[in-house]
């Protein structure tokens, strides 16, 4: 696994290099991208993060208020490193409405239920209409179907997350945030399915109001 | 779309806010406290409590890093003085709500002497100093508490064993005339358990969609609740934060249950369940009270969150127009104070949220 966890740094040299509206900002050999993470309350969106950014599990974490925000990169085969700026929502109706302050300019979203809860399901539909009406037009999703390792009270069918994922154009993945199942491979695939520098224009630098890149 | 119609409501509404109501002198009372603290002053409590004083004075402030060392170097000398009216306070503890004025004044005189040297050289220091015990049961004792004294006196910690009755106090539950106190406080238990068993003990037949789904959310909160401490851990513990939770989220359907309100009503559990629990909060356990205890418990917990909640109910509204009211302030309040880390943090919210 990548490096470790941390809020940006100031002094990074990322610093000078906003990224655009639409998602990541790149250089050659180095990619950042914002990542939200959606979904009903309690289907595990923290412990994924938790998982993924310090290897951790704990299955009484906090309840989540607001949004949190994590970061982690990772370095794939052909020696690129994606740094996911991690925005983890809560889940609770309430706080839907603040949710568009987060996967705004967003380049992934990865949307999360829990595989013992339609109810949690038809949730992760909500917010894939959601991001399809509002969202930015290229933003990757993600389809998790968490807590995978509780088989004995699964409730959505692997085949209907697969189908959901398909019709929709998602790339779909169960995952158990407990015992790290599929977790790491979660990211590495949203790795690899983000545009590449050569596929974009770098237009990095010029999208932000005159004063920000003055400061 | 429905949420983005309301969330240009909002901004609309708050950039009025900012034409209109930040002048107001709340605001600019916390701005001077924040220069005050920029230039190397302290804030004491005094300040930030007494709105109504129309210029603080900032001359009487004194240090508290210097008063505070110097009553722990006296209270080391008079060690055995001090103790002795820890004591006598304490002995008083378990009746000092219905303490009579006669005993009151016994204890006062007898510790006259001593008393007035460590008030003397304890001026702001902390809670456990005896005098401030002293103060503190003068203010609870009278028939008529006076709230801006206690008020007062509380900002720089309440002794643990007051802290029930002083917060009781504080938030409006419970009234200053002592000879109400009990009754109402006997009346708001009895119309908690009455909420409970029209509100949370009835078949979920009997609830609408909107409340099944709002007790499950509880639901799923409670266990994440304090998680890691391990008395938050018990069940019986978390039924009683359910059992609040809900009763609040019925009882007030503008903002119903919010996830973060969860958080507010553990230290009020905490606290009024000191007065039948002793020691380590980690040896704690709910299953040696009486039903009544738990529900008298559960009655203050409820009432405490309402009143602390009442004065901030539109966090928890819908887009939570308080918070983005505050979030507002404290940008202004950054802007004012320092220009250049507002520039900053400006940049580096672009770079991280755009």
């Amino acid at each position: 696994m990548g490096c470790g966890s941390s809020f940006p740094d100031r002094g990074s040299r990322h610093m000078g290099r906003p990224h655009p509206e639409d998602g990541g900002g790149h250089d050659a050999r180095n990619i950042r991208v914002k990542l939200v993470l959606l979904g009903d309350s309690g289907v595990g969106k923290s412990c994924i993060v938790l998982r993924f950014v310090r290897g951790q599990f704990d299955a009484t974490s906090k309840v989540t208020v607001g949004a949190s925000f994590l970061s982690q990169t990772i370095a794939l085969q052909d020696s690129t490193t994606v740094k996911f700026e991690i925005w983890d929502t809560a889940g609770q109706e309430r706080y839907a409405a603040l949710a568009p302050l987060y996967y705004r300019g967003a380049a992934v979203a990865v949307i999360v239920y829990d595989i013992t809860s339609p109810e949690s399901f038809s949730k992760a539909q909500y917010w894939v209409k959601e991001l399809q009406k509002h969202g930015s037009p290229d933003i990757v999703m993600a389809l998790v179907g968490n807590k995978a390792d509780l088989q004995e009270k699964r409730e959505v069918a692997v085949q209907d997350g697969t189908e959901y994922a398909e019709k929709n154009g998602m790339f779909f993945i169960e995952t158990s945030a407990k015992t790290a199942d599929n977790i790491n491979e979660l990211f590495e695939e949203i790795a690899k399915r983000l545009p590449r520098p050569s596929d974009i224009v770098d237009y990095a630098t010029s999208k932000l109001p005159p004063d920000v890149l003055a400061a | 779309m429905k949420n983005d119609d309301d969330n240009n409501n909002n901004k609309a509404e708050r950039s009025k806010d900012a034409a209109v109501g930040i002048p107001d002198s709340r605001f600019n009372q916390t701005l001077r406290n924040v220069q005050g603290l920029l230039k190397g002053r302290n804030i004491p409590g005094k300040i930030l409590l007494s709105q109504r004083v129309s210029s603080p004075d900032y001359s009487s402030l004194s240090s508290p890093t210097y008063t505070r060392s110097f009553s722990y170097s006296e209270t080391g000398t008079s060690g055995l003085t001090s103790e002795r009216i820890e004591k006598q306070a304490q002995s008083s503890r378990k009746s000092f709500g219905s303490l009579n004025d006669n005993k009151l004044k016994v204890s006062a005189s007898n510790v006259q002497s001593p008393s007035e040297e460590v008030q003397k050289s304890s001026f702001g220091a902390r809670a456990t100093d005896s005098a401030r015990i002293l103060k503190f049961t003068k203010v609870l004792s009278g028939t008529m508490v006076a709230l801006e004294k206690l008020r007062e006196l509380s900002w720089s910690g309440v002794p643990d064993y007051m802290r029930p009755t002083v917060w009781r106090l504080l938030l409006g539950y419970a009234p200053t005339n002592s000879d109400r106190r009990e009754g109402v406080l006997r009346r708001k238990r009895l119309e908690y358990l009455d909420y409970i068993s029209q509100y949370y003990d009835i078949p979920d037949a009997e609830r609408s969609d909107d409340e099944i789904n709002m007790l499950r959310q509880i639901a799923v909160d409670c266990p994440r609740t304090v998680p890691e401490v391990s008395f938050f851990q018990q069940e019986q513990v978390q039924k009683s934060l359910e059992r609040i939770l809900y009763t609040w989220a019925i009882r007030h359907p503008a903002s119903g249950y919010v996830q973060g309100i969860n958080d507010l009503v553990t230290p009020f559990l905490v606290v009024f369940l000191s007065e039948y629990l002793e020691g380590a909060i980690d040896n704690w356990s709910m299953s040696g009270l009486s039903s009544d205890q738990i529900s008298n418990v559960e009655a203050d917990c409820y009432w405490c969150l309402s009143k602390l909640l009442d004065g901030m109910q539109d966090h928890y509204t819908f887009a939570q127009p308080g918070i983005q009211r505050l979030v507002f302030k404290l940008k202004e309040l950054v802007r004012r104070i320092d220009g250049n880390l507002f520039s900053g943090l400006l940049f580096f919210l672009q770079v991280i949220i755009a």
